[in-house]
């Protein structure tokens, strides 16, 4: 760790063959991992995973699909789902990672009206829960919103979370 | 062996990594405070949305709860402040690169991973190694200081060249002429982005010239002088576009592309300057244009 000085107090500081060893060791072990994270790995290297923001290609006649959520409050009104870091606590993007969880177990959104109460207990709490796609085609620009889940929330007021495992368990 | 060693691991200002210490360390602060601020709210999320990472469950780091996070928030800062000032380089350092690893993967952990971080992360975890450090030390070079910077500028290039490759990995070597970038623009639409999207060859155009400058960007590990200084400004201008048009930065990998400038000649802070000019000739063993 500690580097070996050549000449204490002279202007160039030499490292001894472990200090160096050691180091040249670190920088392959670091650039190989990181290489195979992204020609063989997926996301869970981090941080060593894909560098694959924007990697995808979408083609000119092609579609953009657009995950919404919506909500049917205890007050009867119909309301846009906030999904942000600085509302709800979670993101558009996380959501649509684990859109394929949630249309195999609905009962997930369960857990986003509790998320609800927790981060924004003043605003009406939420009876049902719809989780929407709309598609919108690149040459026409016409959009289509289709429902992809529907989850009746169980105790809207008081909410208790699903019990669904996540994690490793969950994965 | 030796040509790789020079190039690896050459012998550089130590003054560089103090430099790199009094901005990356504050970065870390506007990092956790005001880019990547899901952590907080991620700990009041439900276990159900927690789908972790390897590298979370390697170090056993738990799901996030409400008060863990506040605490790993609280140790994150009070150790970039430290290191921030020099002081404790490897205690301080260390303590605040594991911070940043639970930090970074707790905002990752939930389906959505980005990879703007990878060059700040090592930077964290390499920073330590070149012991102590300060900017008056501009003629005492190092090789611990030459490797430590050298895998911070690594560490940037990896992010462009991977960027490049995981693009034809994922995307083909059709990418370029696809319709990734209106994708983006549509979905984030941003100051001249909607302009920009409506215009699909100028996007074909811009997306070749990404790919190939994300090819090329290991030639910044061997350029010198101007021709380093335009790489560099071509890359700074790609993330201000990016930030322009889509509200995208990449922040983290900016700060680390500081690393390839000459950050020793910046002038000393002038308090600093006092003290040193003021300490009897006796007293220092610096070489003179250290002080």
């Amino acid at each position: 760790m500690t580097a070996m000085w050549g000449r204490r107090g002279a202007s160039q500081g030499t490292l001894g063959p472990y200090a160096v060893l050691w180091r040249l060791a670190t920088t392959a072990a670091v650039v190989t991992t990181v290489c195979l994270g992204t020609w063989v790995g997926d996301d869970q290297w981090w941080p060593f995973g894909p560098m694959s923001q924007y990697a995808f290609s979408v083609r000119n006649d092609g579609v953009i699909n657009s995950l919404t959520m919506d909500a049917l409050t205890v007050d009867g009104e119909v309301v846009r789902v906030p999904l942000s870091k600085e509302m709800i606590g979670i993101e558009r993007s996380e959501i649509e990672g684990q859109a394929p969880r949630i249309i195999a177990d609905p009962a997930l959104l369960q857990d986003l009206a509790v998320l609800h109460r927790r981060r924004l207990p003043h605003e009406a709490a939420y009876r049902t829960i719809w989780l929407r796609n709309t598609s919108t085609s690149i040459p026409t620009g016409n959009a289509t919103t289709s429902t992809l889940a529907t989850w009746q929330v169980l105790d809207p007021l008081d909410p208790a979370p699903s019990g669904i495992p996540g994690g490793e368990d969950g994965r | 062996m030796n040509a790789v060693e020079r190039f690896l691991a050459p012998a550089m200002p130590l003054a560089r990594v103090a430099w790199l210490r009094h901005i990356i360390y504050p970065f870390v602060l506007l990092d956790v405070l005001w880019i990547v601020t899901d952590p907080i709210p991620h700990g009041d999320v439900p276990p159900s949305l927690y789908r972790s990472l390897v590298v979370r469950d390697v170090l056993h780091l738990p799901a996030p709860s409400h008060a863990y996070v506040r605490v790993l928030l609280g140790v994150i800062v009070v150790s970039a402040l430290v290191a921030a000032t020099g002081r404790l380089p490897r205690l301080a350092g260390w303590v605040c690169a594991v911070g940043m690893l639970d930090w970074v993967s707790n905002a990752f952990a939930y389906s959505k991973v980005d990879h703007d971080h990878f060059a700040l992360v090592l930077a964290l975890f390499v920073l330590p190694t070149a012991g102590r450090a300060r900017v008056a030390d501009v003629d005492v070079r190092s090789q611990a200081a030459g490797w430590a910077i050298r895998m911070v500028q690594v560490g940037a290039v990896c992010i462009y060249w991977l960027s490049a490759s995981a693009k034809m990995r994922f995307g083909g070597w059709g990418w370029a002429n696809g319709a990734t970038l209106i994708w983006a623009l549509t979905r984030r639409p941003n100051g001249i982005g909607p302009w920009v999207g409506s215009h699909p060859a100028l996007t074909h155009a811009l997306q070749w010239v990404v790919l190939v400058a994300e090819f090329c960007s290991p030639v910044l590990l061997w350029l010198r002088g101007r021709a380093l200084y335009a790489g560099l400004a071509f890359w700074a201008g790609f993330h201000l576009s990016t930030y322009l048009m889509l509200k995208i930065h990449f922040l983290p990998l900016v700060v680390c592309l500081l690393s390839f400038l000459p950050l020793e000649r910046l002038p000393r802070p002038a308090r600093r300057r006092r003290v040193e000019s003021a300490r009897p000739r006796a007293a220092s063993e610096e070489l003179s244009s250290a002080r």
